[in-house]
């Protein structure tokens, strides 16, 4: 009913790489896919994309033989098989790229692609030499150009990126799974990416990818299946689809509406709510603003710009050299998040692995690890009022999880941010700081994130909305700061339609 | 599922042990499997007798006290590798006390050598951004070269009956005072560390940091804090030590270490912190007093006891370290 | 900035542990030593250090265990006496039970529990094997073994543990004398036939909560020892005196006899240097340091051969082969190095310690036929060297040398 049934499947670009009809699959008595049907060529690019938890992940996993499916059929090259754990997998010429870099850093581009196959010499130690040789022959096949010796610590993410490809197709892989190969990357590193992918399929490998950009689908596929709640909603040639039709595919509702600017009314003739003057450290110059109750406050720049610094600095995370942050005409001494989260400000961090979460605990005591004290008397903690209020959490966020006990590693990536964001105003921030809340999420989860950012300002709360995507900043902010070279360059205001579109954005931030 | 070779996305061939248990319940499962396998080879030699049984309780007490603090420690990713020679230096302190003064100034000195030590391990691991491992295997031998020093290596005996009857040797009604002393920290631990803000806020630190911090949790306080309670529990099982054997002794707790951290560990705490039990801190405590009572009473030689232990202890955390699967 | 708050940490922490420690150390200056080691003392006259009869101090009088001790005090002529004082037995004196008393014995089938003070040490193994074998004798089962690794608090759980079992006699060596007391309570309260092994508990006397103690002629082991050395070195030179550092009677009583010979018949005979241990793993590490301060250090006296592993190991290091060495004790390991002809390694005096495992098990039988024990039981002593290697592993462990000891012997 909501999803136009499978798309007439487009014209067959060759000969079957890889087929899959029927696949399903069930975690803990749940189905979460019902019989999925899936049928990659050889040489070309097939695009899969679907909100976090559509069953994406799940898929590709039975694909290349890490989960087992339940039923279905699988046939590579051809003929049926039976793919059972990586190493086979390996052999059956599957390679997966994952989102997670599994390269080690600390080693150098070549040991990384020959990890664990190293060419050893007569003497039985490793040759370097022939390392290098191998590595450098990979990374041209990918049209790479990357010395084998440096380490890969030094690289940029888009060359780990390719790094990880070189490394995958060294292993004789003719088909290779890249799973979101472009969510940490620049433009015109997603540029040199989509060339390396059209230079292995001149090849004849075939590739799935697996991502949240559905221009980038566009660009890059062959070919694009959606995925929703374990069906297959969508499958046809690119130059046959739009975006809207993916969209709608995906999510059976469009974004666009979460992503048009509503026009609030805030009240500047006060005090503001935040006022920071000449914020000074090795990262911020000199930075002041003001933010007024219920505004949200952007902030654009390019990375390295020092917009995630500012929050930092304010949240009293990087510690000040010099200037001051007032919270509704009162100083506030912040040295660290405790000071600032006990005046009333929240910060939602860029990398929510590392400073947001703790994967391993349940999702109530995730969404609770701010607010302890507010659910206790005499420093018991009430469980019972403590659930509650996460509950009302996970509703309010629409967080897809069962109950609040599963650990919190268990969810996908967009509810995970969920559940920052409900951990921050379980706080009842006044001020709410968000570091791009929106990178890594999936499509559903960023609208409704987005909504409740919105309703938070119409509530009176002050929001600062740092973002990567200027489409999010221009759907939402009310006036933008542009910071280049850790200050701020312009404040850019909304005072007739198109002042802040993602062109004039992608112009004050380029200048 | 079909099996036939034409066939099918496959299952894996591996076999799963039974997905999910309740966190923590290979431990008891464990427990109570040694328990009866103890029962049934040697219900002709006494283990099942109440007096047994109370050995047991009364020979774990001290493991089970410093598990208690240890799980505390290791909960909020730190660890404590004093706590051994806090024992021997509470001991020594207090028996030297009572000798010349009475308990009302013996007992709270005995104890003040677990604070300063926790407070001053805590300290140093949060100022000096050094891991406590390494700062309190210093303090080990600072401490242990007290305890030496204090007496010249000289065991002290303590007289003091009302001592030595509330610390470690009396009975209460049919319980001896040990076991009064394991249930009532067993339920104090048991309370802060599952139902106080404090003990959240300590999972939360030990299970990222950082995420903690961001989440306004004053985590250096809270790792000083595990780090008192764990040398804390450590003096407190000096006291009774001193209580028990009516004397102290530079070696007591000399090594008692690794048996507190695999009792810990075997009740589900995890090493990397985050995770953890005082529940399971008991049981691990008792399994490991339950095995050397029970392979004693079997007649095994010190040699095979070893082994047995050895291969028992590594079973038991294997399995209680198991994670379930991801996805 | 950052760096004077580290300072200040630092500066803290080190205050605290002066006040901790000085809090704890008021005490015992003034009382520890009297009360708390009777034991230690019990054959010392209490001379002052003064009256020692060399001009020149020897280097053990750094000892803090010895503190007081005259070497001149000691009788060598008889047998060393019990810890109270107790009059010694020659084990070869005990009567062996009446062929009625063997058969009383037999017809109970008891049960006897033996708890092993320091397991994986083939001395403790050896009175281990005495004990089975003569317990085999009498039709005695042995039927459970627990370790005490000379640690209190487990030994009062081995009790525990093994009463339950309900031994009718428990074999062991006291871990400490003032703990004692309160570990063997409850096999004392349970009627136990108990036999003590080498060590005494503290205001116990035999006959009454236990039966005797077994054990060997430590002053004369000592002296035997001193004998050694001397002849190695023909009776002047310098030596080093490495003790173990823990108030046990008997090892004192080892090192005691040997300064007591030293002293009394070796007056060309100088001790330069002193080490003590606790931890035998720091032997070897004393032994460095003493060869670097005395170059020409003729001799090395060290108190068990346990811990002379160290001592040989060092000595090899320094490619010394000058040094000879005494100790006492069997040990396969330093045996290989007796063994072989021109080694550092001189001689060992050892006592017959399977016999005295043995004499246990014996002295608990004569108890329960109701036949008094004398309360101090000894067997004489043994001084080795490598002409008589073999016959010591047969006199003291019932046992051949290992194949390597008797490969290094040529035999």
């Amino acid at each position: 009913m909501t999803a136009s049934p499978t798309a007439p499947v487009g014209p067959t670009t060759g000969p079957v790489a890889l087929a899959a009809r029927g696949v399903r699959k069930s975690f803990h008595g749940v189905e979460v896919l019902h019989g999925v049907d899936f049928t990659l060529h050889r040489g070309e690019v097939h695009g899969l994309v679907g909100q976090n938890g559509a069953g994406k992940s799940t898929l590709v996993k039975i694909l290349n033989g890490v989960y087992a499916g339940d039923a279905g059929e699988l046939e590579i090259n051809g003929t049926p098989a039976v793919v059972r754990g990586r190493d086979e997998a390996g052999k059956r010429a599957i390679a997966m790229v994952f989102q997670e870099f599994s390269l080690i850093t600390s080693m150098s581009v070549g040991q990384n692609i020959l990890l664990a196959r190293e060419p050893t010499g007569r003497s039985g130690l490793i040759d370097d030499r022939e390392v290098r040789r191998r590595a450098q022959a990979a990374l041209a096949r990918v049209g790479a150009d990357i010395d084998p010796d440096r380490l890969v610590e030094d690289l940029p993410v888009g060359s780990r990126q390719l790094v990880e490809i070189a490394k995958a197709i060294s292993q004789d892989a003719s088909i290779l799974i890249l799973d979101e190969p472009t969510a940490s990357l620049s433009a015109t590193e997603i540029q040199s990416l989509s060339q390396a992918i059209r230079n292995l399929t001149t090849h004849g490998i075939s590739v799935v990818f697996i991502s949240h950009h559905l221009n980038e689908v566009v660009d890059i596929c062959d070919r694009v299946t959606v995925l929703r709640d374990g069906n297959v909603t969508l499958s046809g040639p690119t130059s046959e689809v739009t975006l809207s039709t993916m969209i709608e595919a995906m999510l059976g509702k469009s974004l666009e509406s979460a992503l048009a600017y509503q026009a609030r009314d805030v009240d500047r003739t006060g005090p503001p709510l935040l006022r920071v003057a000449g914020l000074r450290n090795s990262r911020v110059h000199d930075v002041s603003c003001e933010l007024w109750a219920g505004e949200i406050l952007g902030v654009a720049g390019l990375l390295g710009s020092g917009k995630s610094e500012l929050l930092r600095a304010i949240f009293g995370i990087d510690r000040l050299d010099a200037g001051t942050v007032e919270l509704r005409g009162r100083p506030a001494h912040i040295r660290n998040p405790a000071d600032a989260l006990r005046v009333g400000i929240a910060l939602v961090p860029e990398d929510r692995g590392r400073a947001g979460l703790v994967r391993e605990h349940s999702v109530g005591h995730n969404i609770l690890m701010a607010s302890w004290t507010r659910y206790a008397r005499g420093g018991f903690v009430d469980d019972r009022a403590a659930n509650t209020a996460a509950g009302s959490f996970v509703e309010q966020l629409r967080i897809r999880t069962q109950g609040l006990q599963p650990p919190v590693k268990t969810l996908s990536g967009g509810n995970q941010q969920k559940v920052v964001v409900a951990k921050n105003l379980s706080a009842s921030p006044r001020v709410l700081l968000l570091d791009d809340p929106t990178v890594g999420v999936d499509v559903g989860s960023k609208r409704e994130i987005l909504m409740e950012v919105r309703e938070l300002a119409a509530h009176g709360t002050g929001v600062m909305l740092v973002s990567s995507e200027l489409e999010v900043l221009s759907g939402l902010a009310d006036r933008v700061l542009v910071m280049r070279d850790h200050a701020v360059r312009a404040v850019l205001e909304r005072s007739a339609a198109g002042d802040l579109s993602e062109e004039a954005l992608s112009r004050a931030v380029q200048e | 599922m079909s099996d036939g070779q034409s066939a099918v996305v496959p299952g894996r061939g591996r076999l799963r042990i039974p997905r999910r248990l309740p966190s923590g319940a290979v431990v008891y499962i464990g427990f109570v499997g040694i328990f009866l396998f103890f029962a049934v080879t040697l219900r002709d030699n006494g283990f099942l007798t109440i007096d047994n049984q109370l050995n047991v309780l009364r020979q774990t007490a001290f493991v089970s006290v410093m598990a208690f603090g240890t799980t505390f420690a290791l909960s909020a990713g730190e660890i404590d590798l004093s706590i051994g020679q806090v024992v021997a230096l509470t001991a020594m302190v207090t028996a030297v006390l009572l000798r010349d003064m009475n308990a009302l100034v013996a007992v709270p000195a005995g104890l003040s050598v677990g604070v300063i030590t926790g407070l001053t391990n805590g300290l140093l691991t949060t100022k000096l951004r050094v891991p406590s491992f390494l700062i309190t295997l210093g303090m080990g031998g600072i401490i242990g070269g007290l305890s030496r020093w204090i007496t010249n290596l000289q065991p002290v005996p303590v007289l003091d009956d009302n001592y030595t009857f509330v610390f470690g040797s009396g009975n209460i009604g049919p319980f001896p005072t040990l076991f009064v002393w394991t249930i009532a920290v067993l339920l104090v631990a048991h309370l802060v560390y599952r139902k106080t803000t404090f003990g959240r806020q300590l999972l939360a630190t030990g299970g990222n940091r950082i995420a903690a911090r961001y989440s306004g949790i004053n985590t250096a306080r809270i790792r000083i804090a595990s780090l008192v309670i764990c040398s804390v529990t450590a003096s407190l099982a000096g006291l009774l030590y001193v209580g028990r054997l009516h004397s102290a002794r530079y070696t007591l707790g000399e090594t008692d270490l690794l048996t507190v951290i695999a009792a810990a560990v075997i009740g589900g705490t995890s090493m990397a912190g985050g995770r953890g039990s005082i529940m399971g801190a008991l049981l691990g405590s008792l399994v490991m007093g339950v095995l050397n009572n029970g392979l004693i009473l079997m007649g095994f030689s010190i040699t095979e006891q070893d082994i047995a232990r050895g291969v028992i202890i590594i079973v038991a955390v294997a399995l209680s370290l198991r994670e379930a699967p991801e996805g | 900035m950052r760096s004077s708050r580290k300072l200040i940490t630092a500066l803290a922490t080190v205050a605290l542990i002066a006040g901790c420690s000085s809090t704890a150390t008021a005490a015992p200056g003034s009382a520890a030593p009297g009360s708390a080691a009777p034991t230690a003392a019990a054959p010392t006259a209490a001379a002052p250090a003064t009256g020692a009869p060399s001009a020149a101090p020897q280097a053990w009088a750094q000892s803090d265990i010895f503190k007081g001790f005259d070497p001149m005090s000691v009788d060598l002529t008889g047998f060393t006496p019990g810890p109270n004082g107790e009059h010694s037995t020659n084990a070869a004196d005990v009567p062996d039970p009446t062929a009625a008393c063997v058969t009383q014995i037999k017809n109970a089938h008891l049960k006897l529990a033996f708890l092993n003070g320091l397991s994986g040490n083939t001395w403790m193994a050896a009175i281990e094997k005495g004990v089975r074998e003569k317990a085999a004798e009498y039709g005695i089962n042995v039927t459970m073994t627990a370790a005490t690794d000379f640690d209190p608090a487990k030994e009062a759980a081995a009790v525990e543990t093994v009463m339950a079992g309900k031994p009718d006699i428990l074999v062991t060596i006291p871990v400490d004398p003032v703990a004692g007391k309160a570990d063997y309570k409850p096999a004392v309260d349970a009627g136990t036939t108990i036999v003590f092994y080498d060590n005494p508990v503290d205001g116990w006397t035999a006959g009454k909560e236990y039966v005797t103690i077994s054990t060997g002629d430590h002053y004369r082991m000592g002296k035997d020892a001193a004998d050694l050395l001397a002849k190695a070195l023909g009776e002047k030179g310098t030596y080093g005196f490495i003790q173990l550092d823990v108030a046990f009677y008997n090892s004192n009583n080892r090192e005691k006899g040997f300064l007591a010979e030293m002293a009394q018949k070796y007056p060309n005979m100088k001790n330069v240097a002193w080490a003590g241990f606790t931890d035998a793993a720091t032997v070897g590490a004393a032994t460095d340091a003493m060869l670097t301060q005395h170059p020409d250090l003729d001799g090395i006296y060290i108190s068990y051969s346990g811990a002379a592993a160290g001592v040989f190991a060092s000595l090899q290091a320094a490619n010394n082969k000058h040094v000879k060495v005494v100790t006492h004790d069997l040990d396969a390991a330093n045996d290989v190095i007796m063994a072989t002809a021109g080694s550092n390694y001189y001689g060992t005096a050892i006592e017959h310690t399977y016999d005295e495992g043995a004499n246990t098990v014996k002295a608990a039988v004569l108890k329960r036929c109701g036949v008094d024990v004398p309360p101090f039981i000894v067997v004489p002593a043994l001084a080795v060297t490598r002409d008589n290697l073999v016959q010591a592993w047969q006199d003291g462990f019932h046992a051949t040398p290992p194949a390597d000891v008797m490969k290094a012997l040529g035999q």
